[in-house]
């Protein structure tokens, strides 16, 4: 299990699981880390940079994927650097999954209790969270993806509809003027979407599962396209609603959009619950990539079984994402996690590329 | 064996999972529909509370009346008996906002819970000497109130207008059902929730508030009050006519009626308006800048009392069009008027305009723009069409 991947996925599977893993707890924080960041309404246009940009690194992650078919970073970064700095890299990289996944959970937590289940304690929710994702890692490559495809059509169905809700109480005033201050604060607002944009990383494993990884720079763009305008869309909605000097002081901008309009004579008066329960399936599903990343990472570095490394690395997550004292920190860690991984994805995979074809390892 | 521990498991599963973990049953909540912000005025029940002993350190700022619903049985009020008040209001005293919720807990067993609060009324002399970013701000940061929650400013008491209602209404559901008739009047401001106010607090940029008025048991809209953005208090009034000004420049009515009288002959001339749009061109000329209000109507004749012509005549129509576009010019110049010279403020949006189609221009006066604006020329453009003169063609003699 652990030493050749045996799972296959298919192209669609392949992207429906790079869009799933994108799209997750970012979208509800995006809107006001990007406008403080540029203090402009131009943020939209950052978003759609930060998105090409994720693109652009993504592509040289998948060049160096595609030198070593059927493997993962975690087995073939030895053969470019070394043991001992492939293990270290591989160990960095696995950690960062670790990360991702404790965020995505203290996220949801977080969010949940504050608006959804006030009174519950916020360990009952991560247990059940956590547990699930136990299961389902443990059925492999193949089950993540499809519990991708199933949760997909819903979420982009109640998501499109919440959008188009909302134009209610959007005035598009509010994002006007188009580059009024120029383009300098949009590309101050570039940086913050890093953290949402972390998508490259995914393929350094899900390539080694895809049954044609000749396709993955179309998995890279297709799904990355599509998180591209989830977010563009609320961004834009969420501005057009509260403007920019009112998005700010938003801690949660997009659920707060939501929250500001009630809608009469439908079924439901109210959308924000319904969103947040489909949202919280969006995180399980990123969630669910990351960890099955880090064990696989850990497994296939330590060449420890699989399943056994899902168990030892299931309290850590849990600790992880419980030493996060306060919202503040929750915060800074979610940036601290972009920073990471602009170093580790956006800037290290050339070099790599770069040392493989010198050393002409690979085919 | 295996069989019967996967029954086991789905029972387990049908009793595990299909309880919630924080929940309480509706009819034992306390359902917040309405609030009122008055400046400190204690009621009779609070002062015998408070010679009695339930006192507590506070500095007397803002007296807080919440409204509640009264839960009422399925069948509704039995058949013949007058229909029983369904709500019920309580003031508390104090500094503290969230405090004074909290001390509800004291007086009723019910837990007061705010999900389905739906508006807040602020006093007019409360709104004259606070911020009104401190009045929201529990309102804005709490989880179960929502920014949908709609602002209004009252003239009077705020609490009276709680208190005031026909019988078988709760005020606040009724105040707030009045902003859907925006298509029937046009003396209707926008309603504006907590959502919009935060950036317009945030962002120190007047604006305005629906006002509310009452005499005996009943209330009326009458014009809207105007709140300065570098204070966030209270300035001023527009009365009923000059918010009627100000809907025609800035185009947000969306119906209502234009009344003016025929020059010639003095008689009534009423038009139903369709639709409105307004658009503000900023012109900027060297260090000069200056506006141009464009607005747009079409509607129908909807009481013309003149006598002698037909209305299907171009000539005719054409010349009650020129009496209702210099109507509405009137309007709209009076509201500006006064926001220029008497309340140096500007709560039409002009710097909205500016902002937009001079950037650069807007960077240098932003800072001082409601001072700024008072002396800014404005003109305007009126277009108006009459589309229609209803069932009857020839006029009331």
């Amino acid at each position: 299990m652990n030493a050749e991947v045996k799972d296959r996925i298919t192209t669609t599977q392949a992207t429906i699981m790079m869009v799933n893993y994108i799209l997750a707890a970012g979208i509800l924080t995006l809107p006001r880390t990007v406008v403080q960041a540029s203090g402009t309404p131009d943020v939209w246009i950052s978003v759609i940079l930060g998105g090409i940009l994720s693109m652009l690194t993504g592509a040289v992650i998948v060049r160096l994927n595609q030198r070593f078919p059927g493997q993962t970073f975690f087995q073939y970064s030895r053969r470019i650097i070394g043991k001992p700095l492939g293990v270290l890299l591989g160990m960095v990289i696995a950690g960062y999954f670790l990360c991702i996944a404790s965020y995505e959970i203290r996220s949801v937590q977080e969010v949940t209790v504050f608006f959804l289940l006030e009174g519950t304690p916020s360990w009952a929710f991560a247990f059940a969270f956590i547990w699930t994702a136990l299961y389902l890692c443990r059925g492999g490559i193949n089950a993540v993806s499809r519990m991708c495809r199933l949760i997909v059509p819903i979420t982009w169905t109640v998501f499109a509809i919440v959008c188009l809700l909302s134009l209610k109480v959007f005035d598009i005033n509010n994002l006007r003027p188009v580059l009024g201050e120029g383009l300098g604060p949009v590309w101050k607002g570039v940086k913050p979407t890093s953290l949402t944009f972390t998508a490259g990383e995914a393929l350094f494993f899900l390539i080694a599962f895809m049954d044609k990884p000749k396709k993955a720079m179309r998995v890279l763009v297709v799904g990355t396209c599509i998180p591209t305008f989830f977010y563009v869309a609320a961004v834009v909605l969420t501005i057009g609603a509260f403007s920019v000097d009112g998005v700010v002081t938003r801690t949660w901008p997009f659920l707060d959009l939501i929250r500001s309009f009630e809608v009469d004579y439908l079924i439901f008066e109210r959308f924000e619950s319904l969103l947040l329960v489909i949202w919280i399936m969006q995180i399980f599903c990123t969630f669910c990539i990351a960890f099955y990343g880090a064990a696989l990472g850990m497994s296939q570095i330590l060449n420890k079984k699989f399943h056994n490394c899902l168990f030892a690395l299931l309290p850590v997550v849990y600790v992880i994402s419980e030493i996060i004292p306060s919202i503040n920190a929750l915060f800074a860690f979610g940036t601290g996690i972009g920073n990471w991984a602009i170093v580790l994805f956006g800037c290290m995979p050339l070099p790599l590329l770069i040392i493989a074809r010198l050393r002409r390892i690979g085919p | 064996m295996k069989r019967t521990a996967v029954i086991l498991v789905l029972l387990a599963a049908c009793v595990l999972l299909s309880g919630c973990w924080s929940s309480s049953p509706i009819e034992d909540l306390n359902m917040i529909v309405g609030v009122a912000l008055d400046s400190a005025d204690e009621t009779e029940v609070e002062a015998i509370f408070e010679r009695e002993g339930g006192d507590y350190p506070k500095r007397k700022k803002i007296s807080c009346t919440y409204q509640f619903v009264i839960p009422q049985g399925a069948g509704g009020t039995p058949k013949g008996a007058p229909p029983s008040k369904n709500f019920n209001n309580m003031t508390e005293t104090g500094d503290s906002i969230f405090e004074a919720v909290r001390e509800f807990s004291l007086r009723t067993n019910r837990p007061p819970i705010g999900h389905h609060l739906k508006i807040v009324v602020i006093g007019e002399e409360l709104a004259r000497s606070t911020n009104i970013s401190e009045l929201i701000d529990f309102y804005a940061r709490d989880n179960d109130l929502r920014p949908s929650v709609l602002l209004m400013i009252s003239g009077g008491k705020a609490r009276d207008v709680l208190s005031n209602s026909l019988p078988g209404q709760i005020p606040s559901f009724v105040l707030e059902d009045i902003f859907n008739n925006v298509d029937r009047n046009s003396r209707i401001w926008e309603p504006l929730s907590i959502a919009k106010v935060v950036g317009l607090l945030h962002g120190k940029k007047s604006f305005l508030m629906q006002n509310v008025i009452i005499s005996g048991k009943e209330y009326k809209f009458a014009g809207a009050g105007v709140i300065r953005g570098k204070t966030g208090k209270y300035i001023g009034f527009l009365d009923e006519s000059e918010l009627e000004g100000m809907v025609w420049v800035t185009g947000k009515g969306k119906g209502g009626v234009l009344k003016t009288y025929d020059p010639d002959r003095d008689k009534l001339l009423t038009y139903e308006i369709n639709s409105m749009s307004s658009k503000i061109k900023a012109k900027v000329e060297g260090d000069d800048i200056s506006f141009v209000v464009n607005i747009k109507s079409s509607g129908r004749y909807a009481e013309v009392f003149a006598s002698g012509g037909k209305k299907l005549d171009k000539a005719w129509v054409e010349k009650d069009e020129k009496t209702l576009q210099k109507q509405i010019e009137k309007l709209a110049q009076s509201t500006v008027d006064k926001m220029q010279h008497e309340l140096h403020v500007d709560v039409a949006g002009f710097g909205n305009s500016l902002h937009i189609q001079y950037p650069s221009v807007w960077r240098k006066v932003k800072e001082d723009w409601d001072e700024t604006f008072s002396e800014i020329p404005v003109t305007y453009e009126v277009k108006l069409d009459l589309e229609n003169y209803g069932a009857s063609g020839i006029t009331a003699e």
